[in-house]
């Protein structure tokens, strides 16, 4: 029996062996490179230490060409900490005599160094007049000794030590890279994957999986279908053949029996009546003939949104890491608004246009077109992006974002409306799940990516990235069908009223899933991750692709744990314990910097955050429609969700504007820390309103 | 305790070279009577120079106090006599002998119809000779010469850091009375004791140099790390054969607030450059005289970069070798007998 799973299970076999060999390529990659700059950095530093020794020896000569006596120099210890202070990978630095012995020292000695300055090798590096270097390796550092030598009289050896915890730090970042270029590439190539062979693999096996469903059923219509020229195709080809034959012999067998009958007397007719029942059974149980023409292709131009999609919420996700550095850079004093709070100005804005430009939107693409929609879209953001790469300061800067914005309002709202046109109430959810997916790889890839090309090329041609990135999601739009699907059912979709809005925001069940649960969980995710986080970890001293790294941590344990909690919401326990428990865990992860103030702290808070948002993302909107019957009633579902969504993207808004006064009045620590404990309260004020009682939809306040 | 921030302290008088095009068409050079206190110095030999560079003709009347104040009234005299375009007095008794305070002029006894350019003034407005820096108001302008107290102290913690710092002034001299003052407000700010011992008057109330060398060991008895010579005009004379045999004697050094001291065998200083004061001082000269702008609008400066100087034959005898980072930014001055002996360390 073949089954549709059966193919799928096939589908992602072959999609898991590629991935391990992509996986086992990237390993192997990634360790043949890591020990490449293993065995190049340690030369590296030690140069550079020969180096900064140089300038040390030369002062110590030139002191001493002025009469002071070797071991009588002064302040040694204070040109070493000058030198430490400039080059934080030094850790050890003293100045032994002929004998080896210590005259002056600072920093960290490593064990066994006074020993290995007494070695007769080291010591005979003394009498060296040329600019030579040695290195070893002594406890927890490498040693790197040169000559002290007065034009042949030799005075002594100067030893730098090279920190090896600073080397295997250095080491520690690359691998760290490497570890989310692995990351990144593994997503992007299930991405390709899905993009050249998946989406017509999985149309092939479905189209083939749907063939065998009808001939199981007794459908043996013959189907004037084109076949794609590939295996699977070519099996289907055959089928079709059989099943031609099948229909001309069922013709035959049908033309010769009615001119039987026709002709045969009525002893006749009643012999020949067992092959007629027989006939009839046959035709009763199986279908032949033509099938009508089936309108296809659905699946496979629902799969061709995933592309552009991907690759235009790329471009704006490769920011996220590094805006509001880059803000920080063009600010520009305003009077009468703090500087924290007009770094978070351009995000606040962002989120604004969006929350408020999508209800609008909906009902605009629905008109000029899906595609052309799309197109306008990133048309708009490529513009916003190439203009913020090239902004001049914060006033046109803010302006070029409200153009991404603009363009992002426009993209998203268009391809969800695409899916929404393309699917059925049997296949939204997969529809969804496709659309999901391709934003998800995106704020899986883009963070990280953006960290580590902010890092390395700049704010302002990480920007250009972003607009190359929007720039092929234009190409990749253009090559969505031209032919618009339009639901003829559909009525217009339309933004909210401001009556539904009024009578929603007084509404005390709404307004404790809304209030309570949905914004406040947007207020922290885009708080912390937009604007605390990549502040934060830039302010301690750490990298732009540090950040991407803690954001690609959020987005990867939503990836892992939303489907898992979705499906558990739906079948283990109440949904509103699940929103609960998400939003204390969210509340719970800022908290942890009370503890410490270490970046690793940091991926905790992330860590957390990810879990909370995750566990409780799928179970809130559900609980709209599980909780607010009577509102949907009233008001209907699109406005009651409308309302929920305006709402929740409003916090998107404010999650900034707070996290940013937060800052002026306890520092970055304490804005986290209170924002967890604000949204810790959300979830416990929460839990208690919903506790116990099945919260069952009381009269409406309103009508 | 103190960390001193020294960035470089290399005097660059970069004055010279704005267009020496002013060079005088006219013929006649201009007449500049000129009183030395102690001398020629370099500052004198700056003052010339700048207008060669310059090529501005002057024609300098050279006349030397040599500590007698008494000379003073026939120099007047003949400033009266000859009327030059332009005063040039050295150091606060000179310029005090020739303009008076601005609340005791008189005309008949002090120069008021002539320009007059000071140089080497430590003080000038506590010395009265202006009122305010920026605006002398009268017929005087000039230039002062002692880096802010605050670097001074800097510096001197650079080379050693100390707790507690002695000084030696003059109670009759305002000018030493004030950076005292000064130096005391310093040491509340960065944590230092201070013992400060006036000089002994005799019995006419003028300042003597008896006591000096007891008072030199008490500070080194009272723990003092560092002794501070003031811009103060008698220490100035007693300092090369009282103060500082003393200091040398006990091991203590001395750190100078002017060119003249650093002279007198201090170990370090915190100094202008005698001969870029007196480029800048001729600078001053040019305004009045070529640009013609009245000395009342021009204001009265100190250069803006000091040089940190090293005795290296003082930093040797007291076994106190200037710290290895000062190798990089100090004027280390090697007294020219002796010259610098590479092979020094091999004794």
């Amino acid at each position: 029996m073949l089954e549709k799973n059966y193919l799928w299970r096939i589908y992602w076999r072959l999609a898991g062996v590629i991935m391990v060999c992509v996986v086992i390529a990237l390993a192997v990659v990634s360790f043949f490179s890591h020990r490449v700059f293993d065995r190049e950095l340690v030369p590296e530093t030690e140069q550079k230490a020969a180096t900064v020794g140089a300038s040390v020896r030369a002062l110590v000569l030139k002191a001493t060409s002025y009469g002071i006596d070797f071991s009588q120099l002064y302040g040694v210890e204070q040109t070493f900490a000058e030198v430490f202070e400039e080059n934080p990978e030094f850790a050890y630095m003293a100045i032994t005599n002929t004998e080896g012995n210590v005259l002056f020292a600072r920093g960290t000695e490593p064990i066994g160094a006074r020993s290995h300055f007494r070695n007769p090798v080291v010591l005979q590096i003394a009498h060296e007049t040329t600019e030579l270097s040695k290195a070893a390796r002594v406890g927890q550092q490498y040693i790197v000794s040169m000559p002290i030598n007065d034009d042949g009289k030799p005075l002594g050896v100067l030893h730098v030590g090279i920190d090896a915890a600073f080397v295997d730090h250095v080491l520690l970042e690359v691998l760290l890279d490497v570890v989310v270029v692995l990351v990144v590439s593994l997503f992007f190539t299930l991405e390709l994957l899905n993009f050249m062979a998946g989406a017509r693999l999985a149309s092939g096996l479905g189209e083939f999986a749907r063939q065998v469903d009808r001939m199981r059923s007794g459908d043996f219509t013959a189907t004037a279908r084109i076949r794609a020229n590939d295996e699977i195709g070519r099996l289907l080809r055959r089928i079709d053949s059989a099943i031609d034959h099948l229909n001309v012999r069922y013709e035959f067998l049908v033309g010769e029996l009615q001119d039987k009958l026709r002709t045969a007397t009525a002893q006749r007719r009643e012999a020949l009546k067992p092959a007629q029942d027989a006939l009839e059974g046959i035709s009763k149980r199986l279908r032949f003939g033509s099938a009508p023409e089936a309108t296809d292709g659905d699946e496979m131009n629902l799969n061709r949104i995933r592309a552009p999609l991907f690759a235009f919420i790329l471009a704006e996700e490769l920011t996220r890491s590094f805006l509001p550095s880059y803000v920080n850079q063009l600010i520009v004093a305003i009077p009468g608004i703090s500087p924290q709070v007009v770094i978070g100005l351009p995000i606040m804005l962002f989120m604004l246009i969006v929350a408020l430009g999508q209800p609008y939107l909906g009902s605009w693409s629905e008109r000029v077109g899906r595609r052309k929609a799309m197109l306008v879209g990133a048309i708009v953001a490529t513009i916003g992006f190439a203009g913020t790469a090239l902004a001049y300061n914060l006033y046109d800067l803010i302006l070029w974002r409200s153009l991404c914005a603009l363009g992002y309002a426009m993209v998203f709202v268009a391809a969800q409306g695409y899916v929404l046109d393309r699917t059925g109430h049997q296949n939204r959810a997969q529809g969804f799940a496709l659309f999901i997916g391709a934003i998800m790889v995106a704020t899986v890839c883009g963070p990280s990516i953006g960290g580590i090309l902010a890092d390395n090329i700049g704010y302002r041609l990480s920007f250009g990235v972003s607009a190359l990135m929007s720039l092929f999601s234009i190409l990749a739009i253009m090559r969505l069908p031209t032919t618009e699907v339009v639901l003829p059912t559909g009525k217009p979709t339309r933004g909210p009223r401001m009556r539904e809005i009024m009578a929603l925001i007084v509404n005390r069940r709404f307004m404790t899933l809304t209030g309570l649960a949905a914004m406040p969980a947007k207020v922290i995710l885009t708080g912390v991750c937009f604007y605390l986080v990549p502040l934060y970890i830039v302010s301690i001293g750490n990298t732009s692709a540090m950040a991407g790294r803690m954001l690609m941590v959020y987005a990867v344990m939503m990836v892992l744990i939303v489907p898992l909690s979705a499906s558990l919401s739906d079948a283990t326990m109440r949904r509103d314990r699940y929103v609960s428990v998400g939003l204390i865990i969210s509340g719970l992860s800022g908290l942890l910097l009370l503890l410490s103030d270490s970046f690793l702290v940091l991926f905790g808070v992330v860590f957390l955050l990810g879990l909370g948002q995750a566990l409780s993302i799928a179970a809130q909107s559900a609980l709209v429609a599980e909780h607010c019957q009577e509102e949907i009633r009233i008001y209907g579902n699109d406005a009651v969700y409308g309302v929920y969504r305006l709402l929740e993207r409003l916090g998107n808004a404010l999650g900034p504007l707070i996290a940013s006064l937060l800052v002026i009045l306890w520092g970055y620590q304490g804005s986290f820390v209170a924002l967890s404990a604000l949204v810790l309260f959300c979830g416990i004020a929460f839990t208690i309103a919903t506790h116990g009682s099945e919260w069952q939809p009381a009269a409406p306040a309103h009508s | 305790m103190i960390r001193a921030l020294l960035a470089l302290f290399i005097v660059s008088l970069t004055l010279v070279g704005d267009g020496d095009a002013r060079a005088q068409a006219s013929t006649r050079p201009y007449r500049i009577y000129a009183i030395t206190f102690r001398g020629m110095t370099d500052v004198e030999k700056g003052f010339q120079d700048y207008f060669a560079a310059r090529r501005i003709p002057v024609q300098i009347t050279w006349r030397d106090l040599n500590r007698e104040n008494s000379r003073m009234s026939g120099f007047l005299e003949e400033i009266k006599r000859t009327k030059p375009d332009l005063v040039y007095t050295w150091g606060t008794s000179v310029t005090l002998g020739v303009v008076g305070t601005y609340d005791q002029v008189d005309p008949a006894v002090n120069i008021t119809d002539i320009p007059v350019v000071f140089t080497l003034v430590a003080a000038p407005v506590l010395a009265k000779i202006v009122r305010d820096l920026k605006n002398p108001g009268r017929n005087v302008t000039g230039v002062f010469h002692v880096a802010p107290t605050e670097a001074q102290i800097r510096a001197m913690a650079s080379y050693r850091p100390f707790k507690s710092i002695g000084i030696l002034y003059t109670p009759t001299e305002q000018n030493s009375v004030v950076v005292v003052e000064e130096v005391r407000e310093v040491s509340k700010r960065l944590g230092f004791t201070v013992i400060a011992k006036p000089l002994r008057l005799d019995a006419n109330k003028k300042v003597t140099a008896e006591g000096a060398p007891e008072m030199v060991r008490e500070l080194k008895q009272q723990n003092v790390e560092w002794l501070y010579l003031p811009p103060d005009s008698y220490l100035g004379t007693i300092a090369q054969k009282v103060v500082i045999p003393a200091a040398m004697a006990v091991g203590l050094p001395a750190f100078a607030s002017t060119e003249q001291l650093m002279e007198t065998g201090a170990v370090a200083g915190l100094v202008s450059r005698y001969h870029s004061i007196g480029q800048f001082t001729a600078y001053k000269a040019e305004q009045i005289l070529v640009n013609k702008v009245p000395p009342a609008k021009i204001p009265v400066e100190t250069l803006t970069r000091f040089a940190l100087q090293v005795r290296m034959d003082i930093a040797e005898q007291l076994k106190l070798p200037p710290p290895l980072p000062m190798f990089n930014y100090a004027e280390l001055i090697v007294p020219k007998p002796e010259p610098a002996q590479p092979a020094a360390a091999q004794k």
